[in-house]
């Protein structure tokens, strides 16, 4: 469940969540990235919550399914290691519009949404909210905070996550090739 | 950048990024239906290509190519002794009619001891393989089981005595015999006949407890275990070694320590990355992605390994957790196996029919491997 946890920190990425969008505005809009967060949160649970018939339907075991998503962990990983956050983009004017971009793409990531299948499946959809819920609460909180957090700090912490993204992507895809 | 720019561009990479997945690491696995009936029956025709080919004087036909409808000269004792197995095997699983091809099969090999170390070795030449005696060992064994004959107990302890001579303190197996100067060869081991010659042992100590074999059999367990894959430079480990399988299987009730159940558990685990990846050769693109399906011999030994450890799995609590997995993984495994086979009938001839083929290539482990982990799989089908 530690795993999980941080798998899922490391994925939403909250740094990168963080640089995601320019910094120059002072339209401050809580509730729209509250609402991006809650929707970012939701269908990560709901992608847990969702584990078993989706891996009947992709007709694959959970070893097979984690090599993959180990894979696709430690390549977004790498991507944050190796060049950093996504350049930012301008904060959409309209409210509905921020919230959806808050939720994807950028909460949302390819790490995070294959993660949350297999907690889902190994730890089930509880644990798959909590830790869904944990992780996205701070990719908002970056959001929100962006204009207070030292720039320098949120690259470094971009790379930092990215690092342990790869190391966490390792181990799901280890653990793939060691499930019966 | 726009946020709609990077929001289509990220729905781009998904959606390419899925794809990718979905032919490769995600290819889809396909089990085809098995029943135990059915299994059965493809055993028999592998027993059949066996015993169809077999020679007057006990000896098989070692291969046949279909392409050029041809048979080398090449010969095999290792390999005969694992025949020979394979039809005991199914001797044991009630199929009395191939009792006489597979004692024909073991006349040829007792034709050939020769006195080696404190024993008898079975070989041809100047050199005893480690691997002919230790399957023999093991053909008279499954013999014994069989049909409670004990006229060959001697011939068993004798060969017993052999394995025990080609053992080093570490428990790991020296693979040579140099019968002219009457000891073992130094330096040469082989992956597969340390594994065979334990499983020789086990056999051996369940048929006569009161010799003593635990001993050297414990000592080679503990070292296919513990050090074997480090020494013969095994990447990823472990080895997938049937034999060893048989062999836990057949220790199981001495009283297995903590680090033998780990190793049948990396074993059970090891196997199943196997069975998976060769399960999405079966979805329409997966022979383009995954590559060509393993020989009809490769494929059996996964079913051997995953079926002899089964019992284990289902009476040891310590993996209880995997049991469930283990049978669904078998089954998969035997469907996969009996669907890639030549299904006999009347214009195919005897070298191909209930053969298993690559690169038009069938060998007579082929059809031993698959014949043995099949009736193996058996419990598992419906």
């Amino acid at each position: 469940m530690t795993l999980a946890l941080l798998g899922l920190i490391a994925t939403v990425n909250p740094a990168a969540a963080a640089l995601a969008m320019v910094r120059d505005r002072r339209t401050d809009r809580p509730r729209s990235v509250a609402a991006g967060a809650v929707v970012a949160a939701l269908v990560l649970t709901a992608i847990g919550a969702s584990a078993d018939p989706v891996l009947d339907v992709l007709d694959v075991s959970l070893g097979t399914y984690r090599l993959g998503a180990g894979v696709v962990i430690a390549v977004a990983g790498l991507r944050w290691l190796a060049v950093g956050a996504a350049a930012p983009v301008e904060e959409p004017d309209d409210d509905r519009r921020l919230a959806g971009f808050v939720a994807f793409p950028v909460l949302l990531t390819p790490g995070a949404a294959v993660l949350a299948l297999s907690v889902g499946a190994e730890h089930g959809t509880a644990a798959t909210a909590i830790a869904a819920g944990v992780a996205v609460l701070l990719g908002g909180l970056g959001i929100f905070l962006r204009r207070s957090i030292p720039h320098l700090l949120a690259l470094g912490l971009v790379r930092l996550l990215g690092a342990v993204a790869v190391v966490v992507g390792v181990i799901v895809a280890v653990d793939g090739t060691q499930t019966l | 950048m726009t946020a709609r720019t990077r929001t289509v561009r990220a729905l781009v990479v998904w959606s390419v990024g899925a794809a990718v997945l979905r032919l490769s690491l995600w290819a889809p696995e396909v089990c085809p239906d098995l029943t135990r009936t059915e299994a059965r029956a493809v055993a028999l025709d592998a027993a059949g290509w066996i015993v169809e080919n077999q020679r007057d004087d006990g000896e098989y036909l070692y291969d046949f190519h279909r392409g050029r409808r041809e048979s080398s000269d090449d010969y095999n004792l290792v390999r005969h002794a694992g025949v020979t197995m394979s039809l005991y095997q199914l001797v044991r699983a009630g199929e009395l009619q191939l009792l006489e091809p597979a004692d024909r099969g073991l006349a040829w090999m007792l034709d050939r001891l020769q006195p080696a170390g404190f024993g008898t070795a079975f070989a041809v030449g100047s050199e005893a393989r480690l691997g002919a005696s230790s399957l023999l060992l093991v053909s008279l064994a499954q013999r014994r089981l069989a049909t409670d004959d004990p006229r060959f107990d001697v011939e068993m302890r004798e060969l017993g005595a052999f394995l025990v001579v080609q053992q080093r303190p570490d428990g790991s197996m020296l693979n040579l015999h140099d019968l002219d100067a009457g000891e073992p060869v130094p330096g040469e081991t082989s992956v597969f006949a340390t594994g065979e010659a334990l499983w020789g042992l086990a056999l051996l100590h369940e048929a006569f407890p009161h010799l003593g074999f635990d001993e050297p059999a414990w000592r080679t367990l503990d070292y296919l275990a513990l050090h074997r894959d480090e020494d013969e430079g095994m990447v990823p480990p472990p080895w997938p070694d049937q034999w060893a399988a048989y062999s836990l299987g057949e220790m199981a009730e001495w009283g297995l320590a903590e680090h033998h159940i780990t190793y049948a558990r990396r074993l059970l685990e090891r196997y199943g990355l196997l069975v998976r990846f060769d399960a999405q050769r079966g979805s329409l693109y997966g022979s383009l992605t995954h590559g060509p399906a393993p020989r009809g011999g490769g494929a059996g030994t996964w079913l051997e390994g995953l079926g002899a450890l089964r019992p284990l799995a289902h009476t040891d609590p310590r993996l209880a957790d995997i049991a469930p997995a283990l049978d669904a993984t078998l089954a998969c495994a035997a469907g996969r196996l009996a669907d890639r086979r030549v299904e006999p009938g009347p214009r195919v001839p005897p070298q191909e029919a209930g053969a298993w083929f690559y690169d038009d290539l069938t060998r007579m482990d082929d059809q031993q491997h698959a014949a043995s982990g099949l009736v193996l799989a058996e419990p598992v089908l419906p």
